[in-house]
């Protein structure tokens, strides 16, 4: 999993940088979420993953959620965690 | 031959030079486009081709080639027309939608479980929305796709074509199947010009959705992308360190090349032909496969057809002791150590392709030895006799092992494994939990010696027909909890059982077990076929013991009178 920091946030497109300091530009929705993640805030994500969404549109939403593939491994690429408020939420990729 | 394609040839295959004739004829009269498009996406590689094809990815390579296209098309004459217009010719009907009714009256065209999520709500406040519906929607049933593909009829006869709002106006084109099928959110590669030609600029032009940058990746298997924009065919990724073939590390995408002359890259490991060292490119990587190599004397490389044997000498007098077979991708697939005694842990962790090893000589292993193969289908280790934790821990292919002087077996000894019929333990004594737990082709096992059984020992095993365990005296939680086969079990020493011993079993009619004092819950639940039991030295027994048991006739468990009342309350007669 690679770390990633919010740097910043227009609207649904999130700036992240990595611990390389390089920056990933990602128009991101969280669904089934309480509060959205903000400026600062941490997301883990596979790195496979990231490579197919950057500068791209993807969504995320509950682990159980049906607009996204049956999740069996806890190593599966479209799971991502947020590090908000020193909780830790798990979602996954939602499609369409 | 035209030239470009004698170019394609020489450095990607004679299989890549008839894949783009056939994708790219109009690339091809542009005299060294084509060569250099993929020279600078593509690292020269032959496998290229078949990786492609065999992944099905033709259609989104070809839109992926001309994406990159600096070529000014000229759309004049087509893109006066509105994009309902070329849809219309395309064989669909578009629609914008202006509210989340309009957008919920299409979810009536999605296969239950196939929704895609725009219809959760809210869409249009990230994106601009259109739907795209063939003409023939209603003859396109999804029950006659049973294997779906994403650019099949079904897929593509609704689209939802969808813009983000931004000045970026990322595209995105949603699939009839979401996400039942890979890249569903690409479809036609998100070019709305593989629809029909000048439908981008006909969106640019009448709904302003001026794209400001076309999607330009392209996903396919076992590639990454480098910083230098190339796709390159990788073997290993580990923390994010891609080890490919021909000598190249890509470490956070930064393109790593090791002289052929001086260095050999195989799997994780970099070998350097001068110094004679072996070593972990990443050290944050565990694996002892380096030290088993010990002091090289001397090295050399043998090829034949599809293959390099590394020939390693240890000893300056003696002959060659090591040897290391790669395939043309430089895996390791198979490996001889004639000397090696000790091997420690996470032996060749990752590797999944080995298919052969010869370790004559090896007394003790580690952990995680050979923890992620797959390709092993049998082994022998001879003098083997202590073996450590998660041995051939996801392997699936192992069919026969041959263990004869191993005493100690560590836990989660072939964990994964389904496929085992054959094993030899003749001296081992201790088993340690989740003993080939998945296995369900063992159907005997002789282990005359072992004294001791940790929990789940062939948990999912429903083969074994019998089991003889003389000597032992301690089984834990999980003993054969799904088995059903069993008919004959021998265990005249034990004295300790854990819980769901034989659980689901309802073959065993008798079970005498002399000496054990204490059973766990749930002691052969399910049974309803055992006719006797004599446990007469047991002390201590869990709940729901022989919940099922209707049909005992005797029973011989003098020292705990509860359990007799028990049984007697269900009919049954001391």
């Amino acid at each position: 999993m690679i770390k990633l920091i919010i740097e910043n946030i227009d609207g649904y497109n999130y700036i992240l940088k990595d611990s390389n300091n390089k920056s990933y530009n990602i128009n991101i929705e969280f669904y089934d979420v309480d509060v959205l993640p903000k400026v600062g805030d941490i997301i883990y994500i596979n790195n496979k993953l990231l490579n197919k969404i950057n500068n791209n549109v993807v969504s995320f939403g509950k682990l159980d959620g049906i607009y996204g593939r049956t999740i069996t491994d806890e190593n599966d690429e479209d799971i991502i965690s947020l590090s908000i408020q020193d909780k830790i939420i798990y979602l996954k990729r939602y499609y369409g | 031959m035209n030239k470009d394609l004698k170019i394609i040839k020489k450095k990607y295959g004679e299989e890549m030079m008839h894949l783009c004739r056939e994708l790219f004829p109009t690339l091809l009269e542009h005299e060294g486009l084509l060569p250099k498009l993929l020279h600078d996406n593509f690292k020269e590689s032959r496998s290229l081709v078949k990786d492609i094809i065999d992944n099905n990815l033709e259609e989104e390579f070809k839109n992926y080639i001309y994406n990159q296209v600096d070529v000014e098309n000229n759309y004049e004459e087509v893109v006066s027309k509105r994009p309902e217009e070329l849809l219309k010719e395309a064989g669909y009907k578009l629609y914008e939608c202006h509210s989340e009714e309009e957008i919920q009256s299409f979810k009536k065209y999605y296969a239950e479980g196939e929704e895609l999520c725009t219809f959760r709500g809210g869409r249009l406040n990230r994106c601009f929305v259109f739907f795209a519906i063939k003409e023939n929607v209603d003859e396109i049933k999804r029950e006659n796709f049973p294997n779906p593909e994403r650019q099949d009829k079904y897929g593509t006869s609704v689209i939802s074509i969808q813009f983000t709002r931004d000045d970026s106006h990322t595209l995105s084109i949603k699939n009839r199947y979401n996400h039942t099928v890979n890249n569903p959110d690409s479809t036609f590669g998100n070019n709305l010009d593989n629809i029909i030609p000048g439908l981008t600029a006909s969106f640019d032009k009448y709904y302003g959705t001026h794209q400001s940058h076309l999607q330009k990746t392209f996903e396919i298997p076992g590639y990454v992308r480098a910083n230098d924009g190339k796709y390159y065919k990788y073997n290993y990724e580990i923390n994010n360190i891609y080890y490919c073939e021909n000598n190249i590390i890509i470490d956070n995408f930064e393109v790593k090349e090791y002289p052929h002359e001086q260095y050999v890259v195989l799997d994780y490991f970099i070998l350097d032909l001068k110094n004679k060292k072996i070593r972990l490119y990443d050290k944050y990587i565990s694996d002892c496969f380096p030290d088993t190599i010990g002091e090289i004397c001397d090295i050399k490389i043998e090829k034949d057809k599809d293959n390099k044997n590394i020939l390693i000498k240890t000893d300056a007098s003696g002959g060659v002791d090591i040897v290391i077979t790669l395939d043309k991708n430089n895996k390791i697939v198979e490996l001889k150590n004639n000397k090696l005694e000790k091997i420690g842990d996470c032996f060749l962790r990752h590797n999944k392709v080995l298919t052969s090893i010869s370790l004559p000589n090896v007394i003790t292993l580690g952990w995680s030895f050979l923890f992620s193969n797959n390709s092993l289908t049998n082994i022998s280790l001879p003098n083997a006799t202590t073996i450590g934790n998660k041995f051939l821990f996801n392997n699936r292919s192992l069919t026969s092992i041959s263990l004869p002087n191993a005493t100690s077996i560590g836990n989660c000894f072939l964990f994964n494994n389904k496929s085992l019929t054959s094993i030899e333990l003749p001296n081992v004594r201790s088993i340690d939990y989740d003993f080939l737990s998945q296995n369900n082709a063992l159907t005997s096992i002789e282990l005359p010696n072992v004294t001791s059984i940790s929990n789940r020992f062939l948990y999912f095993n429903n083969s074994l027909i019998s089991i003889e365990l003389p000597n032992a005296t301690s089984i834990g939680h999980g003993f054969l909890t799904y088995n059903n086969a069993l008919t004959s079990i021998e265990l005249p020493n034990v004295e300790n059982i854990g819980n769901e011993f034989l659980y689901k079993n309802n073959s065993l009619t008798h079970i005498e077990l002399p000496n054990v004092r204490n059973i766990g819950d749930w002691f052969l639940n399910r049974n309803t076929s055992l006719t006797s039991i004599e446990l007469p030295s047991a002390e201590i027994i869990g709940d729901l013991f022989c919940d099922k048991c209707k049909n005992i006739d005797t029973v011989n468990i003098p020292l705990i009178p509860e359990l007799e009342e028990r049984l007697q309350a269900k009919g049954k007669h001391l």
